[in-house]
């Protein structure tokens, strides 16, 4: 079994009306801290190593989960033990339910009563298991959207050539598939990696207290 | 109880490890009585606390700054377990350098976890090159930790929330738990994490004497029921091996 690449490119479309469009990947409030535009391309890598890692991991571990039959509801407490900030948790889980409404849309099947208070990438996990998408495939797709997310942003809070900036995302390519490579073996939630970033996490919780932001998170 | 190093630590190839079992019931706090300052070499060396903390138990620790020497690599890490209602509170100062260094590669760890399922878990990859990348650390060096689990203490002052790197920030866990962080340039300027610590330490502690106080009141009320401790109510191994020679770090009571 392989995924669909057409499902792939529908799943990491920035027009796939999931509630993407609301969120910097924590580039509004790393701007406003001092890193500048140059860093960015640091920052994706950054990102990659770490909440991103946690991310993907907690995807691929989620749709083993789903597709043993096993409880989601421990894979989102591994997910929330890895992500002190609460911002980046109240975010998750708002992002979440908007992945949820595109899955029972468009994959419908029976959910447990408490998936509307899971994370983007516990829904994603059940999503990529419901969808017949591959663990590295899944992993991928986390990639892709962090950087993307990522690159959308930075075009609206420090414009310039949107060229050089789809450039940095597709040198950043072979980085997420490394990502995705390393990570789609996994099954159990203690096997989600834990890397954290420091300043992200502090960036965010101010962000989240910020009145005069574009961006959510 | 006061970890006191009776002979130089923390030398390259060392291998500290310290498991604390506070019992059901019991408390402990221990002090550390000196920095430690992870010492240069080829080998890495690592400081590793594994501790378990029974019902109702409470468990706090005082850590001094843990400085990393240039051109070492050397790894913290911390398992915690709680069952029932126990407790932990725990302090971690980290440094980046000796006085003039930009010191070595650290990696820390903790996994934290009670009866029903994770409470934190974290690895911060702080070696030279990952440090350094914007979000991780930038150029910072120190950083001051407080670690609250089994119950989540509000914060103490206010938190300098601040737009940039230096500052500390409070970060309420998922279950119970909470977090307070400060990083900075140089030395330890933070002014909330040591008030933090001594307020969220009273704060269990009030909890801690309200529980014990009503379980002395139970057993009046059942004489036959008599003492339900048995066996130590603390019990705190360190072993410290290097590749070569054998020495101890002493819980000194």
């Amino acid at each position: 079994m392989s995924t669909s690449s057409l499902l792939l490119a529908l799943l990491g479309d920035a027009r796939l009306p999931s509630g993407g469009h609301t969120q910097s990947a924590g580039l509004e409030p790393a701007l406003r801290a001092g890193t500048t535009s140059a860093e960015v391309p640091a920052y994706l890598r950054t990102r990659l190593r770490t909440v991103t890692r946690v991310e993907a991991g907690t995807a691929v571990v989620a749709r083993a989960v789903a597709a043993g039959g096993g409880d989601l509801a421990e894979v989102e407490a591994a997910w929330a033990a890895r992500t002190p900030s609460q911002a980046l948790r109240g975010n998750g889980r708002r992002l979440g339910r908007g992945y949820l409404r595109v899955l029972q849309t468009l994959w419908p099947g029976p959910l447990d009563a408490r998936a509307r208070t899971w994370s983007r990438p516990v829904v994603l996990g059940l999503l990529a298991h419901r969808a017949g998408m591959e663990p590295a495939d899944l992993a991928r797709l986390v990639g892709y959207d962090d950087a993307q997310t990522v690159a959308a942003a930075l075009l609206k809070l420090d414009p310039q050539d949107p060229l050089l900036i789809t450039a940095w995302v597709n040198g950043l390519l072979p980085d997420i598939d490394e990502m995705a490579d390393q990570i789609a073996h996994l099954h159990a939630p203690e096997q989600i990696p834990a890397h954290g970033a420091p300043l992200i996490e502090r960036w965010a919780e101010t962000h989240d207290t910020t009145t005069e932001r574009l961006f959510s998170a | 109880m006061g970890l006191v190093a009776t002979r130089a630590l923390l030398l390259s190839g060392d291998a500290v490890r310290i498991e604390v079992d506070v019992a059901p019931g019991a408390w402990l706090d221990v002090v550390e009585a000196t920095g430690t300052v992870a010492y240069e070499g080829d080998t890495p060396s690592s400081w590793t606390i594994d501790a378990d903390v029974g019902d109702g138990g409470v468990l706090t620790w005082a850590g001094m700054p843990f400085v990393v020497s240039d051109e070492i690599a050397t790894h913290r890490g911390t398992h915690l377990r709680l069952h029932g209602t126990g407790k932990v509170l725990m302090q971690e100062k980290v440094v980046l350098g000796r006085a003039g260094q930009a010191g070595g590669d650290l990696s820390t760890s903790l996994d934290a976890r009670d009866d029903s399922g994770p409470l934190q878990v974290e690895y911060l990859d702080l070696r030279r090159q990952a440090r350094q990348m914007p979000g991780v650390f930038g150029s910072l060096r120190s950083m001051d930790t407080v670690t609250a689990l089994g119950w989540t203490p509000e914060p103490f002052g206010e938190p300098d929330s601040g737009s940039t790197g230096p500052g500390e920030t409070y970060f309420p866990l998922d279950r119970s738990g909470a977090v307070l962080r400060w990083m900075g340039i140089g030395r330890f300027r933070d002014e909330l994490c040591d008030p933090t610590f001594a307020a969220w330490r009273e704060d269990a502690m009030r909890d801690y004497r309200h529980q014990r106080a009503a379980q002395r009141l139970r057993r009046e009320a059942e004489p036959g029921r008599g003492e339900d401790g048995h066996g130590p109510a603390v019990a705190i191994t360190a072993f410290a091996a290097g590749p070569d020679r054998r020495r101890s770090v002493a819980p000194s009571a």
